[in-house]
């Protein structure tokens, strides 16, 4: 952000969510009500207050909101165009409304039925790039994203020699994570290596475990600027730095120059750099697990860990709760449950407030947020405690 | 403009797909979908693998035909093009 003031500086003041379910049994606009119902209340704002409004791409769009709750002034909307890096994207729209004037109180969401309603072969219609999906790559077999980002985990396993051990450590990590954690959808189901590496195949090397949940629910976020979050109830979460990037090509894995390149690749610097903080200031990390390979790629874009050493520090133990950089302790999207990554922003905010409970982790005090989307789109945001 | 493939090219990457919800390859799993090198054109494409999942290896060279599929409609398929191919 170009922070004009520190009295305009975005702040996340507002999280909420509904439970996560296989079937919510209710539309996705109530969904996103009650999730930003909930994350009014939780900032001590009235909802008509809110006069900026960032959907995602999928789902309940501004003008549903502005309707559901009456909202009379909406003077900022936008949406973000990378698929699930579209939540951490979203912060970042949000956040730059904020600091820009284009709002006062902005609010950014997710509500999806993503099991009882449109699954993720449906909803990836909706991608750019339909005439390559269709023409090229449905009449060779292929239209999901776990078949797409798989291609992108062999080569990897090839070239570095990542096992399925690593991949694993990440299934577990996150099961044994989601534990700790009542809105989990894998709270009560444990996870062993041998049920792991035998689990039916999804597309190999990805097999059922690597996958993340399907799940039916909401998350909501609320922003405003520094000063105005003086008057709200939880302690303010400052946006340091947000970046979004895109890979080349943008709409085609299999002929990018640089295999291993991503969205991510370009944005972690940018966003790091505005934040003027580097890996080791980060205490923990939120990394879209859409599937399990994509941890270790994003943690090597970013520049957590070198490109090709990814596997070996998720087997050192680095991600676990006591490690150099515990990542997702909610359990993420493989066990908490996939809200389009909303909920990694929600967690993050809870473990900035010291508020996370058992899964805290000691003396948090900044967190990035990574979103990994479509072909590869990539987002980041650094968020600290104030 | 219609460019020809050349006749063979390498394997780069793969995967196995155990479950799909397209129709025409529903009665097929598990099968091969591999992006395979095509240096001549400088370009690499998705391509259905015609050969046996678990015996795929990053670099293996394979060549196309093209063949119909149940509806007659023209499809390509790679498969191995090593002379001492054990799926002949």
């Amino acid at each position: 952000m170009t922070v004009k003031g520190a009295s305009r500086r975005a702040c996340v003041v507002g999280v909420g969510h509904t439970e996560f379910s296989k079937n919510s049994g209710r539309s996705t606009n109530r969904l996103a009500f009650e999730a930003i119902t909930a994350a009014a209340t939780d900032a001590g704002i009235q909802p008509a207050q809110i006069d900026g409004l960032v959907p995602f791409v999928y789902g309940p769009g501004a003008e549903d909101v502005m309707a559901m709750f009456d909202l009379r002034d909406v003077r900022f909307t936008a949406v973000p165009h990378l698929g699930g890096a579209g939540s951490v994207a979203a912060i970042r729209l949000a956040a730059m409304a904020i600091e820009s004037g284009a709002a006062d109180i902005a609010a950014t969401y997710v509500a999806r039925n993503g099991r009882s309603g449109a699954r993720i072969d449906k909803r990836v219609l909706a991608l750019p790039g339909q005439a390559l999906r269709q023409e090229l790559e449905w009449v060779n077999g292929m239209n999901t994203p776990a078949q797409w980002y798989s291609l992108i985990c062999r080569r990897h396993m090839h070239e570095f020699g990542t096992s399925r051990e690593a991949l694993g450590t990440i299934a577990l990590t996150m099961r044994s994570n989601a534990q700790r954690n009542g809105n989990a959808q894998m709270l009560g189901r444990t996870l062993t290596m041998p049920e792991y590496l035998d689990a039916p195949i999804i597309a190999d090397p990805y097999r059922l475990f690597d996958c993340s949940l399907e799940t039916d629910g909401a998350c909501a976020v609320i922003l405003t600027s520094a000063d105005r979050a003086r008057d709200c109830f939880a302690p303010p979460v400052a946006v340091i730095g947000a970046a979004e990037g895109h890979p080349d090509s943008a709409d085609d894995i299999a002929n990018r120059p640089d295999f291993f390149d991503t969205g991510l690749t370009k944005a972690a610097p940018r966003a790091l750099s505005e934040a003027g903080i580097t890996h080791s200031d980060v205490d923990v990390a939120l990394i879209y697990d859409c599937f399990t390979f994509e941890v270790i790629q994003q943690l090597e874009e970013a520049g957590f860990c070198g490109r090709g050493e990814g596997g070996p520090f998720v087997l050192d133990g680095n991600i676990s709760p006591g490690g150099s950089l515990p990542v997702n302790p909610h359990g993420g999207l493989l066990s908490e449950g996939h809200v389009g990554g909303m909920n990694h922003v929600v967690e993050a905010v809870r473990q900035l407030r010291g508020t996370a409970g058992e899964r805290q982790v000691a003396g948090a005090e900044v967190a990035v947020v990574t979103g990994w989307g479509d072909m590869g789109d990539g987002s980041i945001a650094a968020l600290a405690r104030t | 403009v219609w460019i020809v493939f050349p006749p063979t090219g390498r394997l780069f990457t793969w995967t196995v797909i155990g479950r799909t919800t397209l129709p025409e390859f529903s009665g097929r799993t598990p099968y091969g979908v591999g992006v395979i090198e095509l240096p001549e054109l400088a370009v690499r494409v998705v391509g259905f693998l015609d050969h046996p999942p678990d015996e795929l290896e990053v670099g293996m060279p394979l060549a196309w035909k093209v063949v119909a599929n149940d509806r007659g409609e023209p499809r390509v398929r790679w498969a191995s093009a090593k002379s001492d191919r054990r799926d002949a």
